[in-house]
């Protein structure tokens, strides 16, 4: 989850009023963002993902001071009408067809302006852009932007530009294999045949999105009118982060103005900050939070959390701002309710539904086999799920056999699942060659068996480990431990990879065989440089206690 | 000291070794075997118990000893190679050849530099003779060979060697595996002034040890006094078998439920993404689908879905929220996607598959599991790349979010943690979300432990066909454990040391 960093007085400059840490401390966390901590004057706070209007100190501003009463109810935001135009050509349609646009002015960028609104861009790229996957934001410098602006796809070496931060004119293509942010990004278009960029209208490219903006219209501190596009390939999540940039910066006391955008025959004029309104029911939200809260104080409430509401008897009429994502279904606005009114203040309760407890027989089953072994004094161990070909495979000379396997796994030692116990076991005791023996283990745990499909089975796995370690030692074992389950094991001959031939038997039951046991063959216990014999069983023992 | 109680408590391993060293100034532990009559591993643990109740002192002296080594102790019984050298020659084997055949490389190469130098032969075109000095050498006993008799019995320090032999010794060191030096610490023992007083209490008659079957029978303790025990010496290490900290635990977990009147559900460790996300409302491309959480499987790639309904309802909920009342997330959901295998991520899914098979005739419902999950994050001290997952779901008409905080507020009750709060979080697949905190009874700072919420009903309606509140909770096992166990490190629960395995004990007052 994304964690925003900001100054704390900063921030009580943009709320308007001061409050104390140790207030947005206890108030943060009850708003639904995790305290991280206070470092001089700069804190930091965690954001839940669905709250891309939270990104920034200026969003977090906003929310707090309708919170905390300084001033509640929808922000008020000003677009000002103007005669910014911008084109967007056919040729984008294939390749990122979307694109926002918004003109503000009168920035003042002071050094926690800039960073609020670097760190805003970053993180939006990464969390609601999706790696800037589905949208990606260019800010300018509104002094190099010549209107109408174009939006089209060009050539991968049909045009050339300096990109941001370097002193070196290059065409697209060039970007992508010479830029830092060319290299980065590269994945996201160069399946494209032709790559979109952002022109002045004098055909000067302001930028090349997803990847770099033109040193041309950098930001510089003297820059204080901001041109800002968002191009995408999902129209939500673009017109969402220019909503979010935007509103931000009018945080600062900027001017917004419009930009009309022209595609094929449609025009929309950006941005656009009209609420959306959704019903919410006064019952709908009792019933939900169980908590009697009359619909009258709902409107007081809602307002705590930025929202505007009009009630009409029992029924709400709430306005949405437009950068609260987050509601898709009135049941969300509940949840605004709940948070404004308090989680500390409901008074929980236990529902009414009775029930009878039932257990799954399967785990206090497993739990009498392991009462069994351990009052042998067997050891429960537990090993992973995931290991890796040579526990499995080579350091036991089992021949190779397919498995379930792990996508692109990050660790070579987990690249597979285990389809038995004993490997692991094995490697278990082989770990422990240096601590006092005897070691007498068991484990009860899952395997996953890679046939037509994937079995899934509960297995049983006894391995002793000292000096005179035999089967005849461990088979006593587990014949106490069949004779207690009341089952009726046969015995025959069998062979394992890992174990001295005519010392494994296998276990039959109900004509199917249940697992085995034997001695391990020396060149095994040589591999695992293990310096004592060891005899290990395993048995298929869901099938035994069933 | 009680002088009399000290010798009574003896061992008589410790009697027999006081007795040896009584009217003598100190001995050495090879003595003491001789005069004790016990072996030297007894002599040792004897002297260890006595020194540490200050009853004697030990003196510990290392020195250097020589033994013979692998080539050594054969020559001791073929003769030094040098000597089978020089007896072919005399016998009558001249050529350089024919020695060669009979002795190995390096013996005939360290044989004839040595013979060669000391004048006891001369070479001359492949023909050796013997010389006086040569003759003279092979008939007495040379220097080396006394050493390496003397040896044979066994080690011998450099100080006990007369002059001579030093001086040979220091020779034979150089030559290939023939003599080797050995440290040896050697223990000298001599009685404190407190063993001297309690060996005058030490009875000389043999006092009764273990009981045994013959002397219950044949009545022998009649006449004889039991030897009293040193009742505070350190008893042995034993093991005990004992089922895992995590067994014992998830038993207890799972009783609290059942007490509740819970119905335990199950499901599988690898699923479709359609049951760890699609059913859960997390759209695909969701950053926590993305790799490095979840452990995406390679063979088999994919799972078949279930129902066509089931995937037609979830489907065109995420595209524009069905008939939930949601707008949905507004975008072209794919069956491909959701296809894919994963180890689940967490046991929610269980929850969905069991929703997905409830009628309105089996409300209202409760149920949980105590399953494991897989999360693709570095093992360390406070990660776990599997652990286990405390789920749970009330479906009831009736149920409210204040019921879900009451139930939380219960289950953390009965685990031992009487302060509970509840803080907003953030779940895709719930609304209201709420993350319960603890407050570490020792510590006095708050815990999280897991995450609830009402389920949403764009995961509800889909999976039931009709709405419904549903309470869900979705707890960690693993650190409410750490604490309660004093655990800093997560891994212990699990640990691949049987010797931590041993320690650790699952007994708690908590509850």
């Amino acid at each position: 989850m994304p964690v925003i960093d900001f100054s704390y007085r900063d921030f009580c400059k943009l709320v308007g009023k001061k409050f104390s840490l140790k207030d947005l401390e206890d108030t943060m966390p009850m708003m639904g963002m995790e305290w991280e901590g206070v470092n001089g004057d700069e804190v930091s706070v965690e954001v839940f993902p669905n709250h891309p209007d939270l990104l920034s100190v200026e969003g977090l501003a906003r929310a707090y001071r309708a919170f905390r009463g300084v001033k509640d109810g929808l922000a008020e935001y000003v677009i000002h009408e103007s005669n910014y135009e911008l084109f967007v050509d056919d040729s984008v349609s294939s390749v990122r067809p979307f694109i926002g646009a918004a003109v503000v002015k009168g920035v003042k960028l002071s050094v926690d302006a800039v960073k609020s609104l670097m760190q805003l861009q970053e993180k939006l790229h990464i969390t609601h852009c999706r790696n800037r996957l589905k949208a990606a934001i260019g800010v300018h410098d509104l002094r190099a932007v010549k209107f109408p602006v174009k939006y089209a796809a060009v050539e991968p070496d049909g045009i050339r530009f300096i990109p941001l931060d370097s002193t070196k004119e290059m065409t697209p293509s060039q970007v992508l294999v010479e830029h830092v942010k060319g290299i980065k990004f590269a994945h996201l278009v160069n399946k494209f045949t032709a790559y979109p960029v952002v022109l002045s209208a004098d055909n000067d490219v302001l930028s090349f999105p997803p990847i770099i903006n033109s040193e041309l219209t950098k930001v510089r501190p003297s820059t204080v009118d901001l041109f800002i596009d968002v191009t995408g390939i999902d129209e939500r999540i673009v017109l969402e982060a220019l909503n979010i940039i935007v509103s931000s910066l009018l945080e600062r006391g900027a001017k917004a103005y419009s930009v009309t955008i022209h595609s094929g025959k449609s025009k929309h004029v950006l941005p656009d900050f009209t609420p959306v309104t959704m019903n919410l029911s006064g019952d709908y939200c009792r019933k939900l939070l169980g908590e009697p809260i009359p619909t009258r104080s709902m409107p007081v409430l809602l307002r705590k959390m930025g929202f505007d509401a009009i009630r009409d008897g029992e029924d709400l009429c709430v306005s949405i701002p437009c950068y609260r994502t987050d509601i898709m279904h009135p049941m969300d606005l509940v949840e605004d309710i709940a948070i404004s009114f308090g989680y500390m203040n409901f008074n929980p309760t236990l529902p009414t539904a009775r029930g009878v407890g039932k257990e799954d027989l399967l785990n206090s089953r497993l739990d009498y086999v392991r009462d069994v072994l351990s009052g042998f004094g067997f050891i429960e161990v537990y090993n992973w799920l995931l290991t890796n070909q040579s526990v499995l495979f080579s350091k036991l000379d089992v021949k190779v056999h397919p498995v379930v396997e792990i996508l692109q796994p990050k660790s070579e030692d987990l690249t597979i699942c285990r389809d038995e116990l004993a490997p692991q076991v094995i490697e278990f005791l082989a770990k422990n060659k240096h601590n006092d023996y005897p070691q007498s283990v068991f484990e009860v745990g899952d395997v996953l068996i890679l046939d037509k499909e994937v079995l899934q089975e509960k297995h049983l796995c006894v391995a002793n480990a000292h000096s005179h370690s035999n089967y005849s030692e461990l088979k006593a074992v587990i014949d106490v431990l069949f004779a207690e389950l009341g089952v009726d094991v046969s015995v025959r001959d069998s062979s394992k990879d890992y174990c001295i031939p005519g010392r494994v038997a296998e276990f039959v039951f109900n004509n199917s065989v249940v697992g085995f046991i034997g001695e391990l063959h020396p060149k095994i216990l040589a591999n695992h440089d293990l310096k004592v014999p060891v005899t290990v069983c395993e048995l298929d023992i869901k099938k035994l206690v069933d | 000291m009680d002088y009399d109680s000290v010798a009574d408590r003896l061992h008589e391993l410790e009697r027999k070794v006081l007795l040896a060293l009584k009217d003598k100034d100190s001995q050495t532990s090879d003595s003491l075997v001789k005069t004790a009559g016990i072996d030297e591993s007894s002599v040792n643990r004897a002297l260890l118990w006595l020194s540490s109740k200050a009853l004697i002192s030990v003196k510990e002296d290392v020195t250097e000893l020589y033994a013979l080594d692998v080539n050594g102790k054969t020559y001791v019984d073929t003769g030094l190679p040098e000597k089978r050298f020089l007896k072919l020659v005399s016998g009558g084997v001249s050529s350089l050849d024919k020695l060669r055949e009979s002795l190995s490389k390096d013996e005939f190469n360290v044989s004839i530099g040595l013979l060669k130098s000391n004048k006891f032969i001369t070479v001359d075109a492949g023909v050796i003779t013997l010389t006086r000095d040569g003759e003279s050498f092979l008939k007495k006993e040379s220097d080396d060979e006394k050493l390496l008799k003397l040896l044979s019995s066994g080690p011998v320090g450099f100080n006990d060697l007369s002059k001579d032999l030093k001086k040979v010794a220091a020779d034979l060191v150089k030559r290939k595996e023939v003599v080797k030096t050995e440290l040896k610490t050697i223990r000298t023992s001599s009685l404190t002034r407190d063993g001297k007083s309690v060996l005058k209490f030490v009875k000389m008659e043999s006092l009764l040890g273990q009981v045994t079957p013959e002397l219950i029978t044949n009545g022998s303790w009649k006449e004889s006094s039991f030897r009293k025990y040193d009742l505070k010496a350190p008893s042995p290490r034993v093991f005990r078998g004992k089922k895992s900290l995590a067994s014992v635990m998830m038993a207890k977990f799972r009783r609290i439920f059942l007490d509740m009147g819970f119905t335990e559900m199950s499901g599988p460790l690898l699923e479709s993404s359609f049951w760890n996300f699609d059913s859960l409302y997390q759209p695909q491309g969701h950053p926590a689908r993305e790799m490095q959480d979840t452990f995406f499987i390679k063979e088999p790639y994919t799972s078949p879905l279930p129902s066509k309904e089931l995937v037609r309802r979830v489907a065109k909920t995420h595209e524009d929220g069905w008939t939930t009342g949601s707008k949905g997330w507004r975008y072209s959901w794919s069956e491909d996607v959701a296809s894919t295998n994963v180890l689940r991520t967490h046991t929610t899914g269980v929850s969905a598959m069991t929703l997905s098979k409830l009628t309105k005739e089996d409300l209202p419902s409760k149920f949980f599991s105590l399953g494991t999950v897989f999360r693709n994050e570095t093992l360390d001290y406070k990660h776990l790349f599997q652990f286990h997952q405390l789920e749970g779901i009330i479906v009831d008409p009736d149920a409210s979010f204040r019921d879900l905080l009451g139930v939380l507020k219960l289950f953390f009750n009965k685990l031992g943690f009487e302060k509970v709060r509840f803080r907003p979080g953030y779940f895709p697949y719930t609304e209201m979300s709420v993350e319960p905190e603890v407050l570490h009874p020792v510590k006095k700072t708050w815990m999280e432990l897991g995450g609830a919420g009402m389920m949403r009903p764009e995961v509800v309606k889909p999976l039931l066909g009709f709405e419904v509140p549903v309470l869900a909770w979705g707890l960690s096992f693993e650190r409410p454990l750490m604490d309660m166990f004093g655990l800093k490190d997560i891994r212990d629960i699990y640990s691949d040391n049987i010797d931590v395995l041993r320690k650790l004990s699952a007994f708690t007052r908590r509850f």
